[in-house]
Protein backbone atom coordinates (compact mmCIF):
# COMPACT_ATOMS: atom_id res chain seq x y z
CA UNK A 1 0.00 0.00 0.00
CA UNK A 2 1.30 3.43 -0.80
CA UNK A 3 2.29 5.67 2.03
CA UNK A 4 0.37 8.85 1.52
CA UNK A 5 1.90 12.25 1.43
CA UNK A 6 4.92 11.38 -0.63
CA UNK A 7 3.41 12.36 -3.94
CA UNK A 8 5.08 15.22 -5.66
CA UNK A 9 1.81 16.69 -6.97
CA UNK A 10 -0.72 18.19 -4.59
CA UNK A 11 -3.85 16.09 -4.54
CA UNK A 12 -7.23 16.18 -2.97
CA UNK A 13 -7.88 13.40 -0.53
CA UNK A 14 -11.32 12.19 0.42
CA UNK A 15 -12.99 13.48 3.50
CA UNK A 16 -14.94 11.28 5.85
CA UNK A 17 -17.87 13.19 7.22
CA UNK A 18 -18.03 13.04 10.93
CA UNK A 19 -21.38 13.46 12.69
CA UNK A 20 -21.24 16.57 14.82
CA UNK A 21 -21.77 15.35 18.33
CA UNK A 22 -21.67 11.59 18.05
CA UNK A 23 -18.77 9.59 19.41
CA UNK A 24 -18.19 8.34 15.87
CA UNK A 25 -14.73 6.98 15.40
CA UNK A 26 -13.50 5.09 12.39
CA UNK A 27 -10.08 3.58 12.30
CA UNK A 28 -7.84 2.63 9.42
CA UNK A 29 -5.57 -0.20 10.44
CA UNK A 30 -5.86 1.14 13.95
CA UNK A 31 -3.55 4.08 13.38
CA UNK A 32 -5.85 6.88 12.33
CA UNK A 33 -9.43 7.95 12.78
CA UNK A 34 -11.82 10.13 10.88
CA UNK A 35 -10.72 13.24 12.69
CA UNK A 36 -7.29 12.78 11.20
CA UNK A 37 -8.57 12.81 7.65
CA UNK A 38 -8.84 16.13 5.96
CA UNK A 39 -9.05 17.61 2.56
CA UNK A 40 -5.85 18.93 1.12
CA UNK A 41 -6.85 21.58 -1.40
CA UNK A 42 -5.23 21.53 -4.81
CA UNK A 43 -3.87 25.00 -4.30
CA UNK A 44 -2.53 24.29 -0.85
CA UNK A 45 0.38 26.62 -0.07
CA UNK A 46 3.88 25.24 0.14
CA UNK A 47 4.04 25.68 3.90
CA UNK A 48 0.95 23.61 4.40
CA UNK A 49 2.17 20.92 2.05
CA UNK A 50 5.22 20.64 4.24
CA UNK A 51 3.00 20.25 7.25
CA UNK A 52 1.15 17.53 5.43
CA UNK A 53 4.30 15.76 4.39
CA UNK A 54 5.85 15.84 7.83
CA UNK A 55 2.77 14.40 9.41
CA UNK A 56 2.21 11.78 6.79
CA UNK A 57 5.72 10.45 7.09
CA UNK A 58 5.71 10.37 10.84
CA UNK A 59 7.64 7.56 12.47
CA UNK A 60 5.42 4.56 12.99
CA UNK A 61 3.72 4.76 9.62
CA UNK A 62 5.22 1.70 8.04
CA UNK A 63 4.45 -0.07 4.79
CA UNK A 64 0.94 -1.44 4.81
CA UNK A 65 -0.35 1.26 7.07
CA UNK A 66 -2.17 4.38 6.13
CA UNK A 67 -0.99 7.08 8.44
CA UNK A 68 -2.58 10.19 7.12
CA UNK A 69 -2.79 13.43 8.95
CA UNK A 70 -3.95 16.18 6.68
CA UNK A 71 -3.77 19.86 7.44
CA UNK A 72 -6.64 20.52 9.81
CA UNK A 73 -7.91 22.81 12.45
CA UNK A 74 -7.03 21.71 15.94
CA UNK A 75 -10.18 21.47 18.00
CA UNK A 76 -9.23 21.78 21.64
CA UNK A 77 -10.33 19.04 23.96
CA UNK A 78 -11.23 20.41 27.35
CA UNK A 79 -11.43 17.83 30.11
CA UNK A 80 -14.51 17.71 32.31
CA UNK A 81 -12.54 18.71 35.38
CA UNK A 82 -10.99 21.65 33.54
CA UNK A 83 -14.35 22.85 32.29
CA UNK A 84 -15.95 22.48 35.71
CA UNK A 85 -13.11 24.40 37.35
CA UNK A 86 -13.10 27.13 34.71
CA UNK A 87 -16.84 27.65 34.88
CA UNK A 88 -16.85 27.49 38.67
CA UNK A 89 -14.14 30.13 38.99
CA UNK A 90 -15.32 32.55 36.33
CA UNK A 91 -12.49 31.57 33.99
CA UNK A 92 -14.48 30.11 31.15
CA UNK A 93 -14.40 33.29 29.09
CA UNK A 94 -10.62 33.53 29.42
CA UNK A 95 -10.28 29.85 28.56
CA UNK A 96 -12.26 30.37 25.38
CA UNK A 97 -10.12 33.38 24.46
CA UNK A 98 -6.94 31.42 25.03
CA UNK A 99 -8.26 28.50 22.98
CA UNK A 100 -8.86 30.92 20.16
CA UNK A 101 -5.38 32.45 20.48
CA UNK A 102 -3.75 29.03 20.35
CA UNK A 103 -5.76 27.45 17.58
CA UNK A 104 -5.54 30.38 15.19
CA UNK A 105 -2.02 29.19 14.39
CA UNK A 106 -3.23 26.31 12.29
CA UNK A 107 0.06 25.61 10.58
CA UNK A 108 1.66 25.14 13.89
CA UNK A 109 -0.76 23.47 16.22
CA UNK A 110 -2.02 19.99 15.50
CA UNK A 111 -3.90 19.32 18.72
CA UNK A 112 -4.74 21.04 21.96
CA UNK A 113 -5.79 19.48 25.22
CA UNK A 114 -6.80 21.46 28.26
CA UNK A 115 -6.61 19.77 31.61
CA UNK A 116 -6.73 20.72 35.25
CA UNK A 117 -3.51 20.12 37.15
CA UNK A 118 -2.82 20.67 40.81
CA UNK A 119 0.41 21.78 42.40
CA UNK A 120 1.69 18.91 44.54
CA UNK A 121 3.36 21.29 46.98
CA UNK A 122 0.88 24.12 47.31
CA UNK A 123 -2.54 23.13 48.54
CA UNK A 124 -5.41 24.52 46.50
CA UNK A 125 -3.28 25.74 43.59
CA UNK A 126 -4.87 24.55 40.38
CA UNK A 127 -3.82 25.40 36.87
CA UNK A 128 -5.60 24.98 33.55
CA UNK A 129 -2.86 23.46 31.49
CA UNK A 130 -2.98 23.84 27.72
CA UNK A 131 -1.05 21.03 26.13
CA UNK A 132 -0.24 22.15 22.62
CA UNK A 133 0.85 19.41 20.27
CA UNK A 134 3.00 20.81 17.52
CA UNK A 135 4.89 19.65 14.49
CA UNK A 136 7.34 22.52 14.86
CA UNK A 137 10.83 22.36 16.28
CA UNK A 138 12.12 24.07 19.39
CA UNK A 139 13.21 27.34 17.75
CA UNK A 140 9.81 27.90 16.18
CA UNK A 141 8.04 26.94 19.38
CA UNK A 142 10.04 29.49 21.33
CA UNK A 143 8.96 32.23 18.91
CA UNK A 144 5.38 31.05 19.06
CA UNK A 145 5.58 30.91 22.84
CA UNK A 146 6.69 34.56 22.94
CA UNK A 147 3.89 35.71 20.67
CA UNK A 148 1.32 33.72 22.59
CA UNK A 149 2.48 35.11 25.91
CA UNK A 150 2.23 38.67 24.63
CA UNK A 151 -1.24 37.98 23.29
CA UNK A 152 -2.29 36.41 26.56
CA UNK A 153 -1.13 39.42 28.52
CA UNK A 154 -3.07 41.70 26.17
CA UNK A 155 -6.20 39.60 25.96
CA UNK A 156 -6.74 37.92 29.30
CA UNK A 157 -7.41 39.77 32.56
CA UNK A 158 -4.34 39.80 34.82
CA UNK A 159 -6.24 38.17 37.67
CA UNK A 160 -7.08 35.19 35.45
CA UNK A 161 -3.63 34.64 34.04
CA UNK A 162 -2.26 32.80 37.06
CA UNK A 163 -4.72 29.99 36.33
CA UNK A 164 -3.36 29.21 32.87
CA UNK A 165 -0.19 27.51 31.71
CA UNK A 166 0.92 26.36 28.29
CA UNK A 167 3.08 23.37 27.55
CA UNK A 168 4.24 21.92 24.27
CA UNK A 169 4.34 18.39 23.02
CA UNK A 170 6.75 17.93 20.15
CA UNK A 171 5.34 15.65 17.54
CA UNK A 172 8.73 14.97 16.00
CA UNK A 173 9.55 12.86 19.02
CA UNK A 174 8.37 9.26 18.83
CA UNK A 175 7.71 9.10 22.56
CA UNK A 176 6.18 12.53 23.00
CA UNK A 177 3.62 11.89 25.66
CA UNK A 178 4.13 14.61 28.18
CA UNK A 179 3.19 18.22 28.18
CA UNK B 1 25.13 31.71 46.73
CA UNK B 2 23.84 33.48 43.65
CA UNK B 3 20.71 31.71 42.40
CA UNK B 4 21.87 32.32 38.83
CA UNK B 5 24.43 29.58 39.38
CA UNK B 6 21.53 27.14 39.15
CA UNK B 7 21.39 28.03 35.48
CA UNK B 8 24.84 26.57 34.93
CA UNK B 9 23.49 23.23 36.10
CA UNK B 10 20.35 23.71 34.02
CA UNK B 11 22.40 24.47 30.94
CA UNK B 12 24.73 21.53 31.48
CA UNK B 13 21.93 19.00 31.79
CA UNK B 14 19.30 20.36 29.41
CA UNK B 15 20.41 18.04 26.60
CA UNK B 16 21.51 15.16 28.73
CA UNK B 17 20.83 11.62 27.60
CA UNK B 18 19.89 10.85 31.18
CA UNK B 19 16.28 11.72 31.86
CA UNK B 20 16.88 12.39 35.55
CA UNK B 21 19.41 15.05 34.58
CA UNK B 22 16.99 16.68 32.13
CA UNK B 23 14.43 16.80 34.93
CA UNK B 24 17.06 18.33 37.21
CA UNK B 25 17.75 20.93 34.54
CA UNK B 26 14.08 21.96 34.42
CA UNK B 27 13.92 22.16 38.17
CA UNK B 28 17.08 24.32 38.41
CA UNK B 29 15.76 26.61 35.68
CA UNK B 30 12.66 27.31 37.72
CA UNK B 31 14.46 27.80 41.02
CA UNK B 32 17.05 30.10 39.45
CA UNK B 33 14.35 32.46 38.25
CA UNK B 34 12.24 32.16 41.40
CA UNK B 35 15.13 32.89 43.75
CA UNK B 36 16.54 35.77 41.71
CA UNK B 37 13.16 37.50 41.63
CA UNK B 38 12.41 36.82 45.29
CA UNK B 39 15.83 38.02 46.36
CA UNK B 40 15.52 41.25 44.37
CA UNK B 41 11.99 42.03 45.51
CA UNK B 42 12.71 41.10 49.13
CA UNK B 43 15.70 43.45 49.01
CA UNK B 44 13.29 46.23 48.01
CA UNK B 45 10.96 45.51 50.89
CA UNK B 46 8.42 43.06 49.46
CA UNK B 47 7.48 40.63 52.24
CA UNK B 48 7.70 36.87 51.67
CA UNK B 49 6.46 34.23 54.07
CA UNK B 50 9.19 31.70 53.28
CA UNK B 51 6.53 29.06 52.81
CA UNK B 52 5.34 27.18 49.75
CA UNK B 53 2.71 29.85 49.26
CA UNK B 54 5.43 32.30 48.16
CA UNK B 55 5.56 30.56 44.79
CA UNK B 56 1.95 31.22 44.00
CA UNK B 57 1.92 34.67 45.53
CA UNK B 58 4.97 35.78 43.58
CA UNK B 59 3.42 34.76 40.27
CA UNK B 60 0.16 36.44 41.16
CA UNK B 61 1.88 39.64 42.30
CA UNK B 62 4.05 39.92 39.23
CA UNK B 63 1.10 39.32 36.94
CA UNK B 64 -0.93 41.98 38.72
CA UNK B 65 1.86 44.53 39.20
CA UNK B 66 0.66 46.77 36.38
CA UNK B 67 3.83 46.30 34.33
CA UNK B 68 3.93 44.44 31.05
CA UNK B 69 7.45 43.22 31.72
CA UNK B 70 6.62 42.03 35.23
CA UNK B 71 3.53 40.38 33.83
CA UNK B 72 5.59 38.52 31.27
CA UNK B 73 8.06 37.39 33.93
CA UNK B 74 5.12 36.23 36.05
CA UNK B 75 3.69 34.27 33.15
CA UNK B 76 7.03 32.64 32.43
CA UNK B 77 7.46 31.79 36.09
CA UNK B 78 4.03 30.18 36.03
CA UNK B 79 4.93 28.07 33.00
CA UNK B 80 8.21 27.07 34.61
CA UNK B 81 6.46 26.11 37.82
CA UNK B 82 4.14 23.78 35.94
CA UNK B 83 7.06 22.27 34.04
CA UNK B 84 9.08 21.92 37.22
CA UNK B 85 6.19 20.04 38.85
CA UNK B 86 6.07 17.71 35.88
CA UNK B 87 9.81 17.20 36.10
CA UNK B 88 9.68 16.42 39.80
CA UNK B 89 6.48 14.43 40.11
CA UNK B 90 5.17 13.10 36.80
CA UNK B 91 7.68 10.32 36.43
CA UNK B 92 5.33 8.23 34.31
CA UNK B 93 5.67 10.73 31.45
CA UNK B 94 8.83 10.93 29.35
CA UNK B 95 10.65 14.22 29.94
CA UNK B 96 12.26 14.98 26.61
CA UNK B 97 15.28 17.18 26.00
CA UNK B 98 13.13 19.55 23.94
CA UNK B 99 11.11 20.18 27.06
CA UNK B 100 14.13 20.78 29.31
CA UNK B 101 15.55 23.07 26.60
CA UNK B 102 12.27 24.93 26.36
CA UNK B 103 12.19 25.37 30.13
CA UNK B 104 15.78 26.57 30.21
CA UNK B 105 15.14 29.02 27.36
CA UNK B 106 12.08 30.36 29.11
CA UNK B 107 14.10 30.89 32.29
CA UNK B 108 16.83 32.76 30.42
CA UNK B 109 14.25 34.90 28.68
CA UNK B 110 12.49 35.70 31.95
CA UNK B 111 15.74 36.63 33.65
CA UNK B 112 16.69 38.93 30.80
CA UNK B 113 13.31 40.59 31.00
CA UNK B 114 13.56 40.95 34.75
CA UNK B 115 17.06 42.38 34.49
CA UNK B 116 15.84 44.88 31.90
CA UNK B 117 13.42 46.50 34.35
CA UNK B 118 14.70 49.93 35.21
CA UNK B 119 15.17 51.04 38.81
CA UNK B 120 12.23 53.43 38.49
CA UNK B 121 9.93 50.77 37.07
CA UNK B 122 11.05 48.30 39.70
CA UNK B 123 10.18 50.82 42.40
CA UNK B 124 6.68 51.15 40.91
CA UNK B 125 6.31 47.38 40.73
CA UNK B 126 7.34 47.05 44.36
CA UNK B 127 4.88 49.74 45.40
CA UNK B 128 2.10 48.02 43.53
CA UNK B 129 2.94 44.61 45.00
CA UNK B 130 3.01 46.08 48.49
CA UNK B 131 -0.56 47.27 48.01
CA UNK B 132 -1.55 43.78 46.86
CA UNK B 133 -0.06 41.89 49.80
Amino acid sequence: MTQLGQNSQPRTWPVLNEPGSSPYRRTLFGVADSSDLAKLPRNVPQANREVFDIRATKAGAGIGEIYFYGHRTATPEVSESAERFARGHGLWGSLVVLKSLVTRHKDFVSAVKVDLVSDPEVSGWFTLRFCVRTIAGLAEVLEFDDRLRDLMIESIPAKDQIYFAIGFQFEELPNANGC
Amino acid sequence: MDAREFLLIAERFRNSRVEAERRTSASRSYYALFNVVVSTLAGKGVPFSETDDDHRRLISNLTNAGSTTASSVGRLLNELRTDRNRAAYRLDEMFESTTSELVYSRAIKALRQFDSISAAELANIVKRIQTLT
